[in-house]
């Protein structure tokens, strides 16, 4: 089952939010939603819960418009969070499986599973309040799994945790993914994304402006050489070689951008005529790069 | 008494049948045909059920609650049993005799005072000047003139139930009888049982020194009533108020509106909070007449526990008309600073209808403004409790202004869930009242 953003616009005011955002959340898979700040990402994922109302387009689940019995099946993690400080954690969670329709006998089973899970089992009778903000944080990440959702929106689940909590968080979502749900989430960490995503969606001033598989992304663009040729410092081998960039030297090493036309193997015999090539790589392109490329 | 205790009853029968009618959640994903079970143990319980459960929970188990409980009854307690305890046990009626009086009033007034709990002394006073005298000084309480009829300091009410003013009627009534039968030749040996076959018969007149003002228990109930229904109404409109900034500012209200319309939402929460607001006010009411009764208090003799019983109900139509209020400005707003803006409008009539309620307590007739805020439902749970208590208003007075309130009661339910969803999830500023009235007015974050 596959989520679908299609067409989505809303404006506040001068301010655009969404600008004819269009894309597919395939299931199984986790899904990165990335962008700058006020790029729309909040806004997007808040339509899909019906808290935004949309000026034009939809969001459909499975081919159908979403209604509350979807949403239901929908695990929501905000960005700025969203649980009662007062009240205690088990209660609260339990309260929230029931919302989304399980009884309190498997309520009660899915909390104490996941609070064992999430290592604050210890915790279940405190208040959110006296938590630290790490275990809060890993309580709102329960309030949107506890009740076993077909799709998981999380906008930036990562913000505020420690080392140990991100890996917990990683294997969690893997796992969902794998389990065959659907799992899109935002963030602005993107080694982080490039390690756990297989695809992303990047959108700037609401507006799409990258989209699909990550190792296709990354491929995709000006191919990318590294170079290091013993001897050379500076990559003066490779200057005023036709449709060949220098884009950095690091070390010795020579990171270069091909045009379209450049012949690789004959770049090669030049550097090999400059001194003996010990590095000869071609580089894909970082998602931090595919990004900057994206929204500039 | 008895008609309106099951007309209540079968009120709150059929809305809780309708309640579970309409609210109870079809199971997620084939509403319309899935079982209300599922495997594993336990009904899957309707989210309005939940919503109410988790604002009773909450607000029962918290301190504050407990202690304000605690700190409400230890008052009201203090209320009943203080005025009894500060008249010193058996209560005191001390009768002036004017005139020549028969061999057998004396100890009929005796009789009839231990009868009724109340012990009599008497006292001879030399003319009728010196007992007016007497009266006004307080130094006695009734005078009997000529064994034709009596004099008070103040002339008493029909809704009077004081213990003064039951005796009073008492040996009135007693020595009237008595004054027939002797007008008869019927010996005085028959006395006990003509007395209730003559139970419509003229008793001696009571004249007072000055008009009836109203000066009865009633007056104090009402008093009380009053206090009460306007520090409760306070009470349980905060909380509904903080309740709903509280869930929008905590951002709360983005997961529950995840799985929850935010209608049902907001009938969930108003009916928690009423639920716990109507159990409090109850208990309040319980261990005043419990009290009263134990402690042989004015509030439960007579009718006096009608005008309690009448305050409670109306306590409860007073919150279904301003809970809706409550809610509805707490949605506009996220800062506890911004509180006070909001509140304060909605405070207003609440505050107005109860000073002006105390004009009614000091007169002995309703005034025109009284008569027509009594009708008003912003103020009149505040006015008709009070004009009922002191019998200036009939029966069918209350259950007319009642009505009112009530259907204006869900006309501001209407009006509020409006203003709630349009406004609940508009972030980062205030919101005014003429955004979300606004016709095209979008349910969104600004």
């Amino acid at each position: 089952m596959t989520l679908e953003f299609i067409d989505l616009r809303r404006r506040y005011g001068e301010v655009v939010a969404l600008d004819h955002l269009s894309f597919v959340v395939p299931p199984g898979q986790v899904f990165g939603f990335l962008g700058p700040n006020g790029a729309g990402k909040t806004t997007a994922m808040r339509a899909v819960f019906g808290l935004v109302d949309l000026d034009a387009g939809s969001v459909c689940w499975d081919g159908a418009a979403i209604g509350l019995a979807e949403r239901r099946r929908f695990g929501y993690m905000p960005e700025e969070r969203g649980l009662y400080p007062g009240m205690q954690i088990q209660r609260q969670l339990e309260y929230v499986c029931e919302l989304h329709g399980r009884n309190p006998a498997e309520a009660s089973r899915a909390t104490t599973r996941w609070l064992e899970r999430l290592g604050i089992a210890d915790r279940a009778t405190d208040k959110l309040e006296s938590l630290s903000l790490g275990n809060q944080q890993r309580v709102q990440l329960a309030a949107a799994l506890v009740f076993e959702p077909e799709l998981l929106i999380l906008d930036e689940p990562f913000a505020g945790l420690d080392p140990v909590g991100i890996d917990e968080v990683t294997a969690i979502l893997d796992e969902q993914a794998r389990a065959g749900r659907g799992v899109l989430f935002s963030s602005h960490q993107l080694d982080l994304v490039e390690d756990i995503c297989e695809s992303v969606a990047i959108i700037d001033k609401g507006r799409l402006v990258a989209e699909g598989n990550l190792e296709e992304l990354e491929r995709q663009g000006s191919r990318r050489l590294v170079v290091k040729v013993e001897g050379d410092r500076d990559g003066s081998w490779a200057r005023g070689i036709d449709g060949v960039t220098i884009s950095r030297t690091e070390a010795g090493e020579s990171r270069l951008v091909l045009d379209d036309g450049v012949d690789s193997q004959a770049l090669l015999a030049t550097a090999m005529a400059a001194g003996p090539v010990v590095r000869f790589d071609f580089e894909r392109r970082r998602l931090s790069e595919v990004f900057r490329e994206a929204v500039r | 008494m008895k008609t309106a205790v099951i007309a209540a009853l079968a009120v709150v029968i059929v809305g809780l049948r309708v309640w579970r009618h309409r609210f109870a959640r079809k199971k997620l994903g084939t509403p319309a045909d899935s079982p209300d079970r599922t495997p594993g143990g336990g009904r899957v319980r309707g989210d309005v059920e939940l919503i109410v459960r988790r604002e009773v929970h909450e607000r029962v188990t918290s301190r504050v609650f407990r202690i304000g409980t605690l700190v409400v009854l230890i008052g009201v307690a203090a209320a009943v049993v203080i005025p009894v305890i500060d008249k010193g046990g058996t209560p005191v009626t001390r009768v002036g005799i004017v005139g020549p009086t028969t061999a057998l009033v004396r100890p009929t007034l005796a009789a009839v005072g231990t009868a009724l709990g109340v012990k009599v002394r008497f006292s001879d006073e030399p003319s009728l000047g010196a007992a007016k005298s007497a009266l006004r000084s307080g130094r006695i309480d009734l005078a009997l003139v000529d064994d034709r009829y009596f004099e008070v300091a103040q002339g008493i009410s029909a809704t009077d139930t004081s213990a003064l003013t039951t005796y009073a009627r008492s040996v009135a009534h007693y020595l009237g009888v008595e004054g027939t039968l002797a007008k008869e030749g019927i010996p005085t040996s028959h006395i006990g049982a003509l007395t209730f076959m003559l139970a419509g018969s003229a008793g001696l007149q009571i004249r007072g020194l000055t008009p009836a003002h109203h000066k009865s228990a009633n007056l104090v109930t009402a008093l009380y009533v009053l206090i009460l229904t306007y520090v409760l109404l306070s009470q349980y409109g905060t909380w509904l108020l903080m309740g709903v900034v509280e869930e929008k500012s905590n951002r709360v209200v983005e997961v529950l509106l995840a799985a929850v319309s935010p209608l049902r939402l907001l009938v969930g929460k108003v009916t928690g909070i009423g639920l716990v607001a109507a159990t409090q006010a109850a208990a309040i009411v319980a261990v005043a007449l419990a009290l009263g009764a134990a402690v042989g208090s004015n509030l439960v003799k007579g009718t006096a526990p009608v005008p309690v019983v009448v305050g409670l109900v109306w306590l409860v139509l007073g919150y279904a008309f301003y809970c809706w209020l409550f809610a509805a400005v707490g949605s506009l707003v996220e800062r506890q600073e911004q509180v006070q803006s909001v509140a304060f409008p909605v405070a207003l009539p609440m505050l107005f209808g109860y000073i002006i309620s105390f004009t009614a307590l000091g007169a002995s007739s309703p005034s025109l403004l009284n008569q027509v805020l009594a009708y008003l439902p912003p103020t009149a749970p505040f006015v008709m409790p009070v004009l009922f208590a002191l019998g200036q208003v009939a029966w069918w007075q209350l259950v007319g202004s009642g009505l009112i309130t009530a259907a204006a009661a869900v006309g501001m339910a209407r009006v509020a869930g409006t203003i709630y969803r349009r406004a609940i999830l508009r972030t980062g500023r205030r919101v005014k009242m003429s955004e979300v009235l606004h016709r095209h007015a979008k349910p969104t974050t600004a």
